[in-house]
């Protein structure tokens, strides 16, 4: 069971004029539920989540957001992932 | 239509007459503003930089007008599979202005490419998107007017 817990739109300008919009998405996740093939794992840069909203999947790509891992423990006892993602793409069902 | 202008049209003619070993159609742009889902397809966009005039005599100057040339696409995987082509590709950019004028406007001659970023790095950390910047300048003399 995932939820979640933040959304931010961003604007990153690089040094040249070309300005980029993002939006960020965070999602904590049981550790004990992040499994695949029958076998614990834990997040990959480029994993993707989908996320059905009505008609349209939503799709948010793991990814470190400046600098910093793209993934963290949101608690002392490593229960819960705080995976970062970004929205890449949007289909429609 | 500006001179600055003028030139980042005729190269963003060149860069459409003829295509590249990967397929983009380039756009001229005041503000580029690009939302991470749009760089699916490869965006390649010419934004005017700047303008260096210095007189050379009591009537003539010599201008250099910088263009920039943004290179841009999401990628799947950081992996020179995949970058390599995008690099190649920005060197294919890079030569087609070197020692030319611009068919659509013949009076800029071409004098410097800077790549700078070849590409930037926290693209590709942040955004797993390749970004690569090509500034071209191109010198045009004109007499003063007015």
């Amino acid at each position: 069971m995932a939820s979640y817990c933040k959304t931010r739109a961003g604007l990153d300008a690089i040094a040249l004029g070309i300005l980029e919009r993002t939006e960020s998405r965070d999602y904590l996740i049981l550790t004990a539920d992040l499994v695949l093939d029958g076998l614990p794992t834990l997040p990959n840069r480029g994993d993707r989540v989908r996320e059905t909203v009505g008609a349209n999947i939503f799709i948010y790509e793991v990814m470190a957001p400046g600098g910093r891992p793209h993934y963290r423990y949101s608690d002392p006892y490593r229960k819960t992932l705080r995976i970062h993602t970004k929205h890449v793409a949007t289909e429609t069902s | 239509m500006a001179t600055i202008d003028l030139i980042a049209e005729a190269v963003k003619a060149r860069l459409n007459d003829v295509p590249f070993s990967i397929p983009f159609t380039a756009e001229r742009k005041y503000l580029p503003i690009y939302e991470l889902p749009d760089m699916a397809t490869l965006r390649v966009t010419v934004v005017p930089k700047g303008i260096v005039t210095t007189g050379i005599s009591r009537e003539a100057s010599q201008n250099e007008y910088a263009i920039d040339v943004a290179v841009q696409k999401k990628i799947d995987a950081e992996t020179t599979e995949e970058i390599d082509p995008l690099t190649s590709l920005v060197e294919e950019i890079a030569d087609r202005f070197q020692f030319k004028r611009l068919p659509m406007y013949a009076a800029a001659a071409w004098t410097k490419t800077e790549n700078m970023p070849i590409y930037a790095v926290e693209h590709l950390e942040e955004m797993r998107q390749f970004t690569s910047l090509l500034t071209f300048t191109f010198k045009v003399f004109r007499v003063a007017q007015g």
